[in-house]
């Protein structure tokens, strides 16, 4: 793919996001229709309840969908690359299970205090991240098996504390919190709490953008890299600690968003046929897009909010298994 | 500038069986040195040492009086490069953001190659003809192109050693010349030292200056080609390769099993 056409198709990539961005700020419970968003986003005169509905609903919730869908994208192309395995997600390390852990745990012996289950999530993230790195250490074995194995392990120890919190907790409502968060909303997010998580995001996120030159020699053969000078160990930890922040920050707030961390570097890969940075930050377009999207529908298609890791699943399937179908030689 | 290399009493291996024994060397700058034997004789894990991809068991490597194993990898990756028997596959990556890789070691983390980096990037594969290609992506090109674009990439790496492991092994006859001679008046033009791991004696013959010759992990030889009388040259290759002759055509020496 030329220079020209990338950039056409990232211009095309970024008016759809808008586009379905718009859309999707006046679908929910109370709608808005496209004029009224166009009066908000313009500034003119409209009633104050629909104002209300846009800047504390309707805003908040979009934007954390725009940041959830960029960093998943982001850190799951680049997980992909330095591990070099197409599986690979941010979940192999353990971040989206101390997350839960950590959410559990709050619900069980905290109450259910919306602001604690966050908290809780992101440090429990963090801590599962740095005991499997803390593992990897120890094992004196840096190769790339010795994370996903540690991964494995801590992934395993998170899920069984889980399931002691969840035998031990109270059906009714404790239990089911649990496991509504563990399908993921982004019904909670408020203004606040967006503005607490976007420097964190921001840390992270243009971090890895400036480590990118580091992320693509990760991706090469480990003596190869080395002897151009990449320094394996500090270079690995600081974009393992930058995707954790993405990540943690995210997931602390909206629960498990499944899926998307896995299919958005697919489809960017089989879109440009590449597999430079220009593919993660169309990953990170792709994934932005695709979470909107099934936001969108998450307000729309029943009575009440559908879970969204329901929809990331339905929405990015069929389009994978398309660009499956598409794809002619099992190359990249 | 002109410094040596000199390895003291080296000996490594993987785990705990070392596979090259007490090495003793010194290497002046515009040498260019094969490292002949037969598999596992030891050749990829001295240069593997050398560039610090495997820890020593014992003995020491210095560059003029710097002890640069000492060093972390962005700091070595200032004196010594590498290039691997085999590149990594790269999908979809451009030609010359392969040859600026070569940058890494003189930026930090952060950084990008400058506008400067990338007009030195060009003049680099102009050198080798490969700017056509700058676009290009690299898995496309030819298996004699991507050894060029690599080679390309470590010279822009500029280190005063330059270590290659076989690099000719995925190449035909042609273009096994021709890198060859590339890396031989490189080396000779820009002062460096290079070490070269080869399988095939006629081009080490052909191409080198000096030959070292590894037996089980032990150098049993070290000859300067130019000093060295046809006989005693067949004595000791035939040391390792076993009934051999060597003859010698225009000024060339050509080396030929005994059937």
């Amino acid at each position: 793919m030329k220079k020209s056409q990338l950039n056409l198709l990232f211009t095309l990539t970024i008016v759809l996001l808008i586009l379905v961005s718009i859309i999707s700020l006046g679908i929910g419970k109370f709608s808005l229709s496209l004029p009224d968003v166009w009066t908000i986003i313009t500034g003119g005169e409209i009633s104050a309840i629909k104002r209300n509905v846009f800047f504390t609903l309707r805003l908040p919730r979009i934007l954390m969908a725009l940041i959830a869908g960029l960093g998943f994208g982001m850190s799951g192309s680049v997980y992909q690359i330095i591990f070099k395995n197409p599986l690979a997600s941010p979940e192999i390390i353990g971040v989206a299970s101390g997350a839960n852990l950590g959410a559990a745990m709050a619900i069980v012996l905290g109450g259910y205090n919306v602001l604690l289950t966050a908290a809780s999530s992101f440090s429990m993230s963090l801590l599962v991240v740095l005991l499997v790195l803390f593992l990897v250490k120890i094992t004196g074995n840096v190769a790339t098996s010795t994370y996903i194995l540690s991964g494995i392990v801590l992934k395993s120890i998170s899920e069984s504390i889980i399931m002691i919190f969840k035998f031990f907790a109270d059906p009714e409502q404790e239990l089911a919190a649990i496991e509504f968060w563990s399908m993921g909303s982004f019904g909670f997010v408020t203004l606040q709490k967006l503005f607490v998580i976007l420097p964190v995001f921001l840390i992270g996120y243009t971090g890895l953008i400036l480590l990118r030159r580091q992320i693509m020699l990760l991706g090469l053969n480990e003596d190869e890299g080395r002897t151009l000078g990449l320094r394996l160990k500090p270079v690995r930890f600081m974009i393992l600690l930058f995707s954790t922040l993405i990540v943690a920050t995210t997931i602390s707030v909206t629960g498990l968003v499944l899926f998307i961390s896995l299919v958005a570097p697919h489809i960017a890969r089989f879109t440009l046929r590449r597999t430079g940075f220009s593919t993660c930050l169309y990953a990170s377009l792709i994934g932005a897009l695709i979470l909107i999207a099934a936001d969108g529908f998450a307000r729309s298609i029943y009575s009440t909010e559908i879970p969204i890791s329901i929809l990331t699943t339905f929405v990015g399937v069929p389009v994978l298994i398309y660009f499956m179908c598409k794809r002619k030689r099992g190359r990249i | 500038m002109s410094k040596q290399l000199s390895i003291n009493n080296l000996s490594s291996g993987y785990g705990r069986k070392n596979i090259l024994k007490n090495a003793n060397l010194v290497f002046e700058a515009g040498e260019f040195c094969a490292l002949l034997g037969l598999n596992a004789s030891g050749k990829t894990t001295l240069l593997k040492t050398i560039c610090g991809l495997l820890k020593p068991a014992q003995g020491s490597c210095l560059y003029g009086d710097e002890d640069f194993l000492a060093r972390n990898e962005k700091e070595r990756a200032r004196i010594v490069s590498y290039i691997p028997q085999r590149h990594s596959p790269m999908y979809g990556v451009s030609v010359l953001d392969v040859v600026m890789m070569g940058f890494n070691a003189s930026l930090g983390f952060f950084m990008s190659p400058s506008p400067r980096d990338k007009e030195k990037a060009d003049q680099m594969l102009n050198r080798f003809g490969l700017l056509a290609y700058r676009n290009t992506d690299f898995s496309s090109l030819s298996e004699g192109q991507k050894q060029m674009v690599i080679l390309a990439r470590t010279l822009l790496q500029n280190t005063p050693i330059m270590l290659l492991d076989e690099p000719d092994s995925a190449l035909d006859f042609n273009n096994r010349h021709s890198m060859l001679e590339k890396v031989q008046s490189l080396i000779r033009e820009e002062n460096k030292i290079g070490l070269i791991a080869i399988h095939d004696p006629n081009f080490a013959l052909a191409y080198c200056d000096r030959l070292i010759l590894l037996l089980n992990g032990h150098i049993t030889f070290d000859l300067k080609v130019a000093n060295t009388s046809i006989e005693e040259l067949t004595s000791c290759l035939a040391a390792i390769y076993g009934d051999i002759s060597i003859t010698q055509w225009k000024n060339q020496y050509i080396m030929m099993r005994n059937l």
